[in-house]
């Protein structure tokens, strides 16, 4: 009986000394790792700190405007552009199309990147989808009026051209260069109606290698651009 | 255990218990082996029920603890305050960050690593020196060498590492080597505030401009918010420079305050100083111009006296004096720099910047109430700005009647750019004097000022620098969308001699906008401007400090949300019935 409580005590001791020292040696991990981690924590808040620095300095508004000429073509805002009330601010104008491309050739020495595709295989289809001659009639519609130069009024479709053409020419490179690139995805459009007289009026637009003409393949470019902006698309 | 102590602690009881008996009375032999084995048993229980008691106190210590602990929650605070120990104490660097008003770091401190020896510990100087110099380029062999050798503990060998020098130094495994942490001031945007700001000493302490005026404060941690706005700095930094490059000037100072707090938003003095390399800084350069320099400054100071005259009740806007003929008293002579050689009503004395005009006016309302008003608009006194260096203006003394006139149009009294500044917020924002600060202010804690001019004549006087820059002097500080306006101002500075030297300018241009309710003054001046092709070779206010101005706030007034002018706001300060006067001067931007 004696032996038996002897032992159980026994017992109880050797289980409670493991258990202490199996604590112990937790709680030293524990304590390992916090220490680790409040280290940790010091390194990073003085890699904030640091990075706070250059933040700043990356930041100077002097650099940021000189960033911004170069990359994002954009211009600070002006004393005009500063109307206290939404009661002064103009009505829309009458033709956006134009005056939006106008403003895209002025305003953006370089030209625009190359959503160019994209849009493009959207605007394709369109004259392709329905029969070559309908296509030259859709002029009414809102794609046609910058797009596809109506067909019946020519004079028209020499200015929209040239409007949108200088944006093209402005990467400098051999000229064939930059019509290549954006011609291609057009290709498809331009051999179905071939057959229509709708080109006819300026064959020289299509055959000839000269700058000028080129750049009529980038028409449908600038005019992609135009129907994405949102201006363009409640006016729809 | 505890059972056992029980059963001892009665036994002991019982035996207590009993009655005491004379152990040596009438014993036997062996009855008195007896008594004596009884008297050892009972001094070993008494042991024993002593030890047990000892024992059981011990426990029920424990035992109370451990409830208290467990179940009473007694330790529980000081448990806590145990685990708010384990926390990471935030980074505090010695010296707080100066930040912009938008909360742009302008100036903080980074941690960084010096290297320094032991030199006692040094085994062999010569090798280690060389050694180091191969990783440290810049350090000179010969010097380390000498400094390893001395019998020093302490020797610092090169300040403020980059990591990679640390690491490369702590590659070599030169013994007494040791790297002390310790923490740099770097000023991310260069010389862009360096006046303001000033400097630092090695040692991070604050030795000029603001880390002077604020050492303790910024030792203690506390961060400080600016009134400066980095963007607006910028512009009129890039601005100045560009005056300064176009019109060969020496130097240029330019601020922005804002009329309703005295915040000061911008404060530039040219030539400035890299904060980050003081070493090669020139006294020059670090003298803060636009606080600590007092210039006569000519003719922005009409627009002070103007004020005096309407103010005082001695002229109104009808007023006209006669500016046909020079001026003469005593053996000086006043004249006009462009006269229109005719009576001039008060608006074409400020327009033209007729010197004869205004000293008629200033003899008009007299040497008293002139010297009242300067006094009362912060020109007599050293202004009060949050930086050591402040200079304090000349004040003539005696102040007589000449002098009088002369300070009319700004001479004979040289007073600190800040102090033009401050007055002429006055002077547009209602009348209400405002001391000027570099720190921001909370909102809604705008000082309440104090009224130094009528809220009439404050409005006149809007209409008249309205006036200046449509048809007058200022007209090349136009800008398109908000409506300007100003005055321009060109003096003379002394020459060593004590004389006015013709060709040594101090051309100035100071503006508020929008004007029907001005928000912010802007200042700037051109010191020693040379005249260009372009400006037919006047280096006038009208033609450098004026279109300098103009680009300033045609940039930073979108920047600050100030919006566009309408048509509605531009008439109610410009009454028709002043239109009359402008018919003849508007081509011709007369300077003075």
């Amino acid at each position: 009986m004696i032996r038996g409580i002897t032992l159980l005590w026994a017992v109880i001791a050797v289980v409670l000394g493991v258990g202490l020292f199996m604590l112990k040696y937790e709680v030293q991990e524990q304590e390992d790792h916090l220490a680790r981690l409040n280290r940790d924590i010091r390194a990073h808040q003085e890699s904030i700190h640091v990075l706070r620095a250059e933040w700043a300095f990356l930041n100077d508004p002097a650099r940021l405007r000189e960033l911004s000429q170069r990359h994002l073509g954009l211009k600070p805002l002006g004393p005009t552009h500063m109307l206290a009330a939404v009661a002064d601010l103009p009505m829309r104008p009458e033709k956006i199309p134009e005056a939006m491309m106008a403003r895209n050739e002025s305003d953006k020495p370089v030209p625009p990147p190359k959503p160019v595709p994209a849009p493009l295989s959207l605007a394709a289809p369109k004259p392709v989808t329905p029969k070559p001659a309908p296509a030259a009639q859709a002029p009414e519609t809102r794609q046609a009026r910058a797009t596809a130069p109506a067909p019946q009024q020519p004079r028209q479709t020499q200015p929209a051209a040239q409007a949108v053409a200088k944006p093209a020419p402005a990467p400098r490179p051999a000229p064939a260069a930059p019509p290549v690139a954006v011609a291609a995805p057009a290709r498809p459009a331009a051999p179905v109606p071939q057959p229509t007289p709708v080109y006819s009026p300026q064959p020289p637009a299509y055959s000839a290698p000269a700058p000028v003409p080129a750049p009529v393949q980038p028409v449908p470019a600038g005019d992609v651009i135009v129907i994405k902006s949102p201006a363009l698309g409640s006016a729809r | 255990m505890i059972g056992r102590l029980a059963t001892i602690i009665k036994g002991r009881a019982a035996t207590a218990l009993a009655p005491p008996r004379d152990p040596s009375r009438g014993m036997t032999e062996s009855q008195r082996a007896e008594a004596q084995r009884r008297r050892a048993i009972e001094t070993g229980r008494n042991r024993l029920l002593f030890t047990g008691i000892m024992f059981t106190l011990a426990f029920a210590v424990i035992a109370g603890r451990m409830v208290d602990l467990t179940v009473l929650k007694g330790g529980e605070t000081q448990v806590r305050q145990q685990a708010r120990m384990a926390r990471t104490a935030p980074l505090e660097m010695g010296r707080a960050d100066i930040v912009d008003r938008n909360g742009v770091v302008l100036a903080t401190s980074l941690p960084t690593v010096s290297l320094y020896a032991n030199a006692n510990e040094v085994l062999d100087p010569e090798e280690a020196a060389a050694k180091l110099v191969r990783v440290l380029p810049d350090l000179s062999r010969a010097d380390v060498q000498a400094r390893l050798s001395a019998p020093r503990n302490f020797v610092y060998l090169k300040r403020n590492l980059t990591p990679r020098e640390q690491y490369e130094v702590n590659a070599l495994g030169i013994p007494g080597l040791y790297f002390e942490r310790g923490e740099r001031r770097i000023y991310p945007h260069g010389g862009l505030f360096s006046h303001v700001l000033g400097l630092t000493d090695i040692d991070n302490n604050g030795i000029a401009g603001l880390e002077k005026t604020f050492d303790g404060l910024l030792k203690s941690g506390t961060p400080l918010r600016l009134a400066l706005d980095a963007r607006v700095q910028t512009v009129m930094r890039n601005e100045l420079l560009r005056a300064v490059e176009t019109f060969s000037a020496i130097g240029a100072i330019g601020m922005v305050m804002d009329v309703h707090t005295g915040e000061i938003i911008s404060m530039v003095s040219l030539p400035d100083f890299d904060p980050n390399n003081p070493g090669a800084t020139t006294a020059e350069n670090m003298f803060n111009r636009a606080t600590l320099g007092v210039y006569e400054m000519g003719s922005t100071f009409k627009l002070l006296n103007t004020a005096i005259a309407l103010d005082s009740g001695k002229s109104t806007l009808q007023s006209v004096y006669d500016a046909s003929k020079p001026l003469r008293v005593a053996r000086f002579t006043i004249s006009d720099f462009h006269g229109k050689n005719r009576p001039l009503t008060v608006p074409e004395v400020l327009m033209h910047s007729s010197n004869i005009a205004s000293a008629k006016m200033a003899i008009d309302y007299g040497t008293e109430t002139q010297r009242a008003y300067m006094g009362a608009l912060g020109m007599l006194r050293t202004a009060a700005i949050e930086l050591p260096e402040v200079g304090s203006p000349l004040v003539p003394s005696p102040w007589r009647e000449i002098n009088t006139m002369t300070i009319s149009y700004g001479h004979g009294i040289a007073v600190t750019p800040l102090q033009v500044v401050t007055g002429v917020s006055a002077l547009v924002n209602g009348g209400i004097l405002r001391p000027a600060t570099l720190v921001k202010h909370e909102p809604g804690a705008e000082p309440a000022g104090q009224r130094v001019l009528k809220e009439q004549t404050s409005y006149q006087m809007r209409q008249l620098m309205r006036l200046t820059v449509m048809g007058g002097s200022g007209s090349m500080s136009e800008v398109p969308g908000y409506h300007v306006g100003g005055k321009t101002g060109t003096a003379e500075k002394l020459g060593a001699g004590g004389t006015y030297r013709r060709k040594s300018l101090l051309s100035s241009f100071i503006a508020a906008f929008p004007m029907h309710d001005p928000r912010y003054v802007v200042l700037a001046m051109i010191d020693e401007p040379q005249g260009t092709k372009e400006t037919f070779g006047y280096a006038t206010g009208g033609w450098t400090a004026a279109p300098a101005v103009g680009r300033v706030i045609s940039q930073i007034g979108p920047m600050l949300g100030v919006p566009s002018t309408t048509e509605d706001q531009a008439e109610a300060v410009l009454p028709i019935r002043y239109l009359h006067t402008l018919t003849k001067s508007t081509a011709s931007a007369s300077t003075e």
